[in-house]
């Protein structure tokens, strides 16, 4: 799909949903890191939201997160159990800048499988909501979510930039194998 | 979190099915006339209520107290194209202003219109305490139950944070019999809304000594250097030396200085003595407005470190010229009052104020009827100056803090006026030696602590990088209030507002019992083509930063952007001394522009560039950044470009 599809079905559904009441989505806060180890990243596991179930269970769970700076961030969904894909819907998950203008940054079809890499895009400064739909194949399935950002490098730190992601791509390598 | 079969792509929650039956809402409201005596005086969509405010219910009824009433503008378009030919040195108007008396007659009230209001309020119990002379503000005394029948709204006791006051429980209605006159009234709220803009070197817990010489107090004047410099310091830094050799000392001129609170003049007196400086004993004069500052803000309290170091830096930097100190209380119509008394007095050649608030806490009443006043000064010469704010990029995150708070792009009032010259800061080349090792800064930049960061983080940890650091450095960014000046356009790095900017806050930090996790305060456009902010940028950094003389003391370490307003307003006070007697800059910042256009950053020209660093967020560049504006100045050139000696 296009992204002047995209925006122009973000743009029709919310208007057919203003008469629908919208609960809250789940702030999500950066993880604190460690001294000196400033990178920004948002690690976080459905049990910590309740978002378990047996076997057949659909989700729908909008998380909240701030970038506070200019970052590319990278989105990685690790399923346990889990298929990212509403069993009435193709949709994976979807990325959203809030604000006074909402807007659409990105949308990922459904997969049957059990992880999705949404991968990397240039934030800027501000407040965003991801969108995370699937259904449980087995009991007391899992998900987790790795938000990772990196600085966006002055031209001298293209080669950072480049290793950063390099990490990002073994640990979805890693969870993959795991899964 | 919520499980739900999912049907079909959906608007996010954050808020967008809420915003666009919000937005319109209003459209449907905006397209109709509303009837004259019902129609509520409109906020901003953008203004921010603080959840924190807690309602204590209907206020003493008998107890009085004074707003002011703001009138509408007459011929405003007039006013707009005569502002920009007095500001503008390729029209035939350029700097030929008018008096306040010309002011009123042409573009105040009519004193028939006038004589109405007068004799509404009069007939409602209220007493008249002043006409202002413009014909555009009548401040007024009356209590809570008077102000209630007249404009609509009971008047409720609040509490914010430990501070209690009292503010209309609704918005005001004007009354049928002010239509088309009166356009809001300033006041109704007693909270203290503006703070000062001063920063310190942090030095408590486990940052106490991390620089050895951090608010060392002295009685001899310090040392000269990054921490404790002085006016001397800055006139060798910015090159105002050339004009001090001209025999430019400001004489002749008179310095306005708008402040909250009160000071002692044996502080500022000292300051100069001690640095050498020869100047008048007779030459500061204070005006008390609305009765003066509030007992909290006397001469011991920080409000009074505020005004000292304004009176010292402009003072300093233009030994030569005469002072007046407005001082009016922080509460209520006490800020709009401030600067209506000093302009319509008409005594001052350059005003500065170093107090505000971030931008999205004012109603559009408020906004223009701050603006009709500074439209008044730009008529009348008297360039108006602002310290930016000292959040860096994050103005509201001062006192929403991250990471209790998300970050918001966010700018400070009233330096986000256009018609307001808003005063930046940087950061001096300097290698401070810390507990730890030094940090070095190689070239002046935008002041911003991310330069600190992997500093603290490395020897004091993430967390009170966050608590002392972030958010922290020269205001600047893009109005969501104003749009984009003429000025400003066709300039090289201008932006539009921000997308993604919505403030959440931890539920818990806003002391809300009634729910968990975090909550949308406020929502502020994307692509909002709006003023862009700082103008120019002078050394601020704390680390940088300079000496005040305070309480029979010197202590160092002290910054913020309100150092760089009042330095400001000495600097366009000693220009202003070389212009032909009678003259004034006026309205400067179209004047700066222009010669920027001309100049750029040229051998000759008044800007220095900062090409290296942020505040923050925003970067700076060889041409205009919000980070520092159009950049630094070489003083001595901008004299040149303003027509000076």
């Amino acid at each position: 799909m296009n992204f002047i599809k995209k925006l122009a079905l973000v743009a029709s559904l919310a208007l057919a949903g203003m008469g629908a009441a919208q609960a809250a989505g789940t702030f999500i806060p950066m993880d604190s890191g460690a001294p000196g180890d400033f990178e920004n990243s948002w690690s976080f596991n459905s049990v910590a939201f309740g978002e378990t179930g047996p076997a057949g269970t659909t989700f729908a769970d909008y998380f909240l997160f701030n970038v506070p700076d200019d970052e590319y961030v990278s989105f990685s969904l690790f399923g346990s159990k889990v298929t990212f894909r509403a069993l009435d819907d193709s949709l994976g998950f979807v990325l959203y800048g809030l604000g006074g203008s909402p807007f659409l940054v990105d949308l990922k079809t459904g997969t049957t499988a059990h992880s999705i890499e949404g991968g990397t895009y240039k934030l800027t400064s501000g407040v965003y909501e991801l969108d995370v739909f699937g259904a449980f194949t087995r009991t007391n399935g899992t998900y987790d979510v790795n938000i990772f950002g990196s600085p966006v490098p002055e031209p001298s730190g293209w080669a950072l930039l480049l290793a950063g992601l390099g990490v990002t791509g073994l640990m979805v390598r890693r969870r993959k194998q795991q899964a | 979190m919520r499980k739900m079969i999912f049907g079909a792509l959906r608007a996010p929650v954050g808020l967008s099915a809420i915003s666009i039956a919000a937005t319109l809402a209003l459209v449907a409201v905006t397209a109709q006339a509303a009837p004259l005596g019902s129609a509520p005086i409109a906020p901003l969509s953008k203004k921010l209520v603080d959840p924190r405010i807690v309602d204590l219910g209907v206020a003493d009824a008998s107890a009085g107290r004074d707003v002011t009433l703001t009138l509408a503008l007459r011929n405003k378009a007039a006013l707009d194209a005569f502002v920009a030919n007095v500001g503008n040195p390729k029209s035939a108007s350029f700097r030929k202003f008018i008096t306040p008396a010309q002011f009123a007659a042409s573009y105040g009230q009519t004193p028939a219109a006038v004589a109405q209001v007068v004799s509404f309020l009069t007939a409602q119990g209220f007493k008249i305490n002043q006409v202002h002379a413009n014909n555009l503000l009548i401040s007024i005394h009356g209590t809570n139950a008077q102000l209630a029948a007249t404009f609509g709204t009971a008047i409720h006791n609040y509490s914010l944070n430990g501070e209690t006051y009292q503010d209309s429980a609704t918005a005001l209605k004007l009354p049928a019999q002010l239509a088309g006159i009166a356009t809001g009234v300033s006041g109704v709220s007693t909270k203290a809304a503006f703070h000062t803009h001063g920063a310190t070197i942090p030095n408590t817990g486990a940052l106490a000594g991390d620089v050895a010489s951090a608010g060392t107090v002295s009685g001899v004047v310090p040392p000269s250097g990054p921490g404790s410099y002085t006016v001397l310091d800055l006139a060798s830094q910015y090159n105002v030396n050339p004009l001090y050799g001209k025999g430019l000392t400001g004489a002749g001129r008179t310095i306005g200085i708008a402040t909250l609170a009160s000071y002692s003049k044996t502080d500022v007196f000292s300051y100069w003595s001690q640095l050498g400086l020869a100047v008048d004993p007779n030459r500061i004069t204070n005006v008390n407005v609305d009765g003066g500052a509030l007992p909290k803000d006397g001469p011991t309290s920080g409000g009074a470190g505020e005004t000292t170091l304004d009176i010292e830096q402009s003072g300093g930097i233009a030994p030569g010229a005469n002072i007046r100190v407005y001082i009016a209380p922080n509460a209520g119509n006490g800020f709009l009052d401030l600067f209506a008394a000093a302009i319509n007095e008409n005594l001052v050649d350059v005003l500065s104020v170093s107090w505000g608030s971030p931008e999205i806490y004012n109603g559009q009443s408020d906004t223009d009827a701050f603006h009709a006043v500074f439209l008044q000064a730009a008529a009348q010469g008297i360039p108006v100056i602002a310290a930016s704010g000292d959040a860096g990029a994050f103005d509201i995150n001062r006192s929403y803090t991250y990471p209790q708070c998300t970050t918001l792009l966010t700018v400070d009032f009233p330096a986000a006026d256009p018609l307001v010259l808003a005063a930046g800061g940087t950061t001096l080349p300097s290698s401070v030696q810390h507990r730890y090792g030094p940090v070095t800064v190689t070239q002046e930049r935008p002041w911003g602590w991310d330069y600190l960061r992997d500093y603290i983080t490395t020897y004091y940890g993430n967390a009170l990088f966050y608590e002392s650091y972030y958010t922290v450095g020269a205001g600047g960014g893009v109005s969501v209030n104003y749009a984009l000046p003429d000025f400003q356009t066709a300039l090289t790095g201008t932006l539009a507002s921000a997308p993604a900017q919505s403030l959440f806050c931890d539920a818990a930090f806003l002391g809300d019992p009634s729910t968990t996790g975090y909550e949308d305060l406020v929502d502020l456009p994307a692509n909002y083509v709006g003023r862009n902010l700082p103008d120019l940028s002078l050394n601020a950094d704390p680390y940088s930063g300079y000496s005040v003389y305070f309480q029979n003391a010197w202590g160092t370490g002290s910054g913020g952007t309100s150092f760089v307003a009042p330095q400001l307003n000495g600097i366009l006070t000693l220009i202003a001394s070389g212009l032909p007697a009678g003259s004034r800059i006026g309205p400067i910042n179209p004047q700066l522009y222009a010669a920027f256009k001309a100049k750029g950053y040229a051998v000759g020209s008044p800007f220095r560039a900062i090409t290296t660093g942020d505040n923050e967020y925003y970067k700076a560049a060889a041409h205009y950044n919000p980070a520092s504006g159009l950049g630094s100045l070489d003083v001595s050139a901008l004299s040149t470009a303003l027509g000076g000696k």
